[in-house]
């Protein structure tokens, strides 16, 4: 009886191999779907960036000029003329629900997504 | 044959069972001069509404709290030359702060205003002389202030409050209550300090990254808990540098200098939003080893961990909540 399949192994690979299946099929899907987006808000209104292309652009807002890049799939302020640079200090962002804030000016970067490995990250 | 079958099948259904992160309404809100995620289950109920609620609820804690808002309680209080009546909510705030400056010593000093106000690091910075230091510590004793029923009384007049290190967590806090009648599950953040509550629809722990000091965009590990709220103070975003040498926001108020003890973040986990602000603050100053001892005292129920020159530290229970990456 060595080697030979026996009906219970049949369905076990079986379920296996429609598991496996299904899983390609959900990472395929979610893949195309969580496509990370820089969502820049302002004064109530958002604006979306893809992070898959490598971006440099100046936003104004309530007197300050920020100097905000996307590159290689990450964001961050590279210059700012806001009082604290807490937003320039923070560097760069890639991950789902990360953000960059800049309370003088009234702008928030976050990062929309993929998903992280967390649910939100402290400090 | 059959035994590694049924492992493998039993590893694809795990695999396949492992749920994607619940989906939230999320509003941004400026106040208390940070950034305020509050973040609820995408199907509650008049969400719109509550989240206003919330909002409400923070700009009122703001418009009593804050140092900067003449017309603040605080600011009454700081005007004054004894002290003043104060509400029930600046009241518990206050003496949250005064407890936790008695009991580190005064590494965590709500009279520290003119220290703010000189260094100014939220205006892009100055760099202050000693005699202007000395002039500024003379002012910073938070033993010269007491709580007489109502009313906060302070012994010389030149005392005033800056409630920075312990306002946003019990507005945090505060928050998280609010919402929690409303909604199962939820998370709330005031810049360094996040708040967490309830079951999430796949019954899993929150999970909360720690910020690396050294590279922002990373976390060092992950928080694992229940509930509760974790703090962490920091010198890596609020500083400004002078000729190459940087001044980051926490001072020790016994110097006047940003703190430099080679602790670069403490992340400070309690059940009690308020008191975990203050902590974060007064563990930074107080350094590891102080710190440590006044964990082991029990004075205070929370969990810590810190970031250092010399790697991660941490408390005994932080060591089982705690995952580094």
């Amino acid at each position: 009886m060595r080697g030979r399949f026996k009906i219970g192994d049949i369905i076990v690979i079986s379920t296996i191999l429609i598991l496996i299946a299904a899983l390609i099929l959900c990472s395929f899907l979610s893949a195309g779907k969580n496509a990370s987006t820089l969502v820049l808000s302002q004064e109530g209104k958002k604006t979306y960036y893809p992070l898959s292309e490598d971006n440099c652009f100046t936003v104004r807002s309530k007197g300050y000029t920020l100097e905000i890049e996307i590159k290689k799939g990450s964001v961050s302020v590279i210059s700012a003329d806001c009082p604290d640079n807490t937003c320039v200090h923070t560097g760069k962002i890639s991950k789902d629900s990360q953000i960059i804030a800049c309370v003088p000016a009234g702008i928030t970067l976050t990062i929309s997504g993929e998903e992280a490995d967390y649910d939100f990250v402290a400090g | 044959m059959r035994k590694l079958l049924l492992v493998i099948l039993s590893a694809l259904l795990c695999l396949s069972s492992c749920q994607k992160r619940p989906e939230y309404i999320s509003r941004d809100i400026y106040a208390m001069s940070t950034v305020i995620s509050v973040s609820i289950p995408e199907n509650t109920k008049n969400s719109d509404a509550l989240i206003k609620k919330a909002e409400e609820l923070i700009y009122s804690l703001e418009s009593l709290l804050s140092a900067t808002d003449k017309k603040s309680e605080i600011s009454r209080f700081n005007q004054s030359s004894e002290g003043t009546k104060l509400s029930k909510d600046t009241l518990k705030v206050i003496s949250t702060a005064l407890d936790v400056a008695k009991n580190t010593n005064g590494a965590y000093d709500p009279t520290c205003l003119y220290l703010t106000e000189l260094w100014n690091i939220s205006e892009g910075g100055y760099l202050p002389t000693e005699d202007e230091l000395s002039e500024a510590l003379k002012k910073t004793d938070h033993s010269l202030l007491r709580i007489d029923k109502d009313t906060l009384k302070k012994e010389s007049t030149d005392i005033r409050i800056d409630l920075g290190g312990v306002a946003k967590g019990y507005a945090l806090e505060r928050t998280v209550e609010l919402l929690k009648k409303d909604c199962n599950f939820g998370m709330v953040s005031f810049g360094g300090n996040v708040g967490v509550w309830g079951d999430k629809p796949d019954s899993s722990k929150w999970e909360i990254g720690i910020k690396d000091p050294f590279n922002t965009n990373e976390v060092i590990g992950f928080f694992k808990v229940d509930e509760g709220y974790i703090s962490v103070s920091g010198d890596y975003e609020r500083y400004f540098e002078k000729d190459g040498v940087r001044y980051h926001h926490i001072f020790d108020p016994e110097t006047g200098h940003p703190v430099d003890n080679g602790i670069h973040s403490v992340a400070v986990y309690t059940k009690d939003g308020a008191l975990g602000d203050a902590l974060s603050t007064a563990l930074f100053v107080m350094g590891y080893e102080d710190a440590i001892e006044l964990y082991e005292s029990e004075i205070y129920d929370f969990e810590a961990l810190f970031v250092t020159d010399d790697g991660i530290f941490m408390t005994d229970g932080a060591k089982r909540l705690f995952t580094e990456k």
